[in-house]
């Protein structure tokens, strides 16, 4: 934990380090939107549930 | 400051992303094997551009249907099995929900690819309710990027469109986010001229429908293992295509899976579900008519196909006979539907397969309703006769 939070206060002293860190942070959210998007159905229809005849 | 600076890197890097994976998606499209053929997964039927690529493919030959499609896979009776490395490649789509009327929309939704072709359409006797589909079946069925395809087809009439339209219109009219998607297709591609702010939208947006339907095609076959290229040299348990070989072995596993329970289904499936219900008298009596709206949709894609010059043949399933005895719907109502599909089918001069007299063969159910063992080579055999039949 101590060698971890060191490290975390050595990249936030390290202001290029902060910066990539604001561009994977943006990157992620904008990848985790359009996937979303991708990925979910066209369809806002209630889930059909099969009855066997 | 360098937060913004930070967002615009993000999205540069981002907007690389996206074109990349564009570029993969595109080139990377499958083609036909048969495991991807006979695979049944909505990213499959819902993708128009993946769809016409698998009917283009030399051979290949479009089967609708919907939840007999899957059941009896991998059970060497099966499509899946029965055509590896043979001269004919079918294409399933369907699952349970889907019915005739999205069968018209696929059907009219590859103008290029099936005008002159063959296909087939398996239609359930369940599908006949009084009111057809159900809007719950439909909306979970329906695919935009097919419905787009579908309004712009030039071979389909105006008539036949509105149709369609209206249908689908009523069966969405309470899901408003893809009702309202509906509305704005047919304006697009039905309506009269579209301002350059329109025709930018529209294009902006099919765009998107594409895109995702490819993509979700291509990351639901990876997650599936479903190769994207043709399989060779799979291990099968029986020659493929050896007709005599596979109506012996149905007989065979038919004794040992199906033979001791009354309605000729598989044991596994009596014990599980019909067993108790026929005991505890809670079997629920059948209400399917032959005047249902679903026989309305079944002209309509009837009438699609004649337009496209598509030679369909209808395969009318069969109810289980000593099952459906059982629930009280007796062999006249059953008849009446038969007869009625067979009378679309002859009005609009498609081939018809009547299997009616199928509803007490030993072994050929492996429920109340879906096709098994000698059921499933029957349905293969004549599929594969009627592809190989020369045209009328």
């Amino acid at each position: 934990m101590k060698r971890f939070m060191s490290f975390i206060t050595k990249v936030k002293n390290k202001e290029r380090a902060v910066f990539f860190g604001k561009v994977i942070f943006f990157y992620l959210i904008l990848l985790g939107l359009w996937l979303y998007f991708m990925v979910t159905r066209d369809s806002g229809a209630p889930a059909f549930i099969y009855e066997q005849f | 400051m360098k937060s913004i600076k930070a967002f615009l890197a993000a999205l540069v890097l981002f907007g690389v992303t996206v074109v990349c994976i564009h570029v993969y998606v595109n080139t990377h499209l499958p083609s036909y094997n048969l495991r991807y053929g006979t695979w049944v997964d909505q990213a499959k039927f819902n993708s128009n551009e993946g769809l016409r690529k698998l009917m283009q493919e030399k051979d290949s030959l479009l089967i609708l249907g919907s939840s007999e499609l899957k059941h009896g896979q991998k059970s060497g009776f099966h499509a899946d099995t029965i055509f590896q490395d043979a001269d004919m490649k079918p294409v399933f789509v369907g699952q349970a929900g889907y019915q005739s009327l999205i069968a018209a929309i696929t059907a009219g939704s590859m103008p290029e690819e099936l005008s002159g072709k063959k296909v087939v359409l398996l239609v359930s006797p369940q599908w006949y309710k009084k009111k057809g589909v159900s809007a719950s079946a439909f909306g979970n069925s329906f695919s935009e990027s097919n419905f787009i395809s579908f309004l712009k087809n030039p071979y389909i009439s105006d008539k036949t469109k509105q149709y369609v339209i209206k249908r689908v219109k009523k069966l969405t009219k309470n899901q408003e986010l893809m009702h309202q998607r509906i509305i704005q297709d047919v304006d697009w591609y039905m309506g009269e001229k579209l301002t350059a702010d329109q025709i930018l939208r529209k294009d902006l947006h099919t765009g998107l429908i594409r895109e995702k339907s490819k993509t979700r095609l291509l990351a639901k076959m990876t997650l599936a293992g479903i190769p994207g290229q043709e399989e060779t040299g799979q291990e099968l348990s029986i020659d493929p295509l050896e007709w005599g070989k596979l109506w012996a072995k149905a007989e065979k596993k038919g004794e040992k899976y199906a033979g001791h329970n009354p309605y000729g289904m598989y044991d596994a499936a009596y014990k599980k579900k019909y067993q108790s219900l026929a005991e505890e008298g809670q079997i629920r009596k059948p209400d399917y008519k032959a005047d249902s709206a679903e026989a309305k949709d079944l002209t309509c894609f009837l009438k699609i196909c004649k337009q496209q010059k598509i030679q369909p043949l209808v395969v009318m399933l069969p109810f289980n006979g000593c099952w459906y005895d059982e629930t009280g719907y007796d062999s006249t109502k059953r008849q009446a539907i038969y007869d009625k599909t067979k009378a679309l089918a002859e009005k609009y001069g498609a081939s018809y397969l009547d299997l009616s007299d199928e509803e007490y063969a030993p072994y050929s159910f492996e429920d109340g309703s879906h096709p098994g063992l000698k059921g499933l080579v029957n349905i293969n055999e004549k599929i594969y006769e009627f592809y190989h039949e020369s045209e009328k």
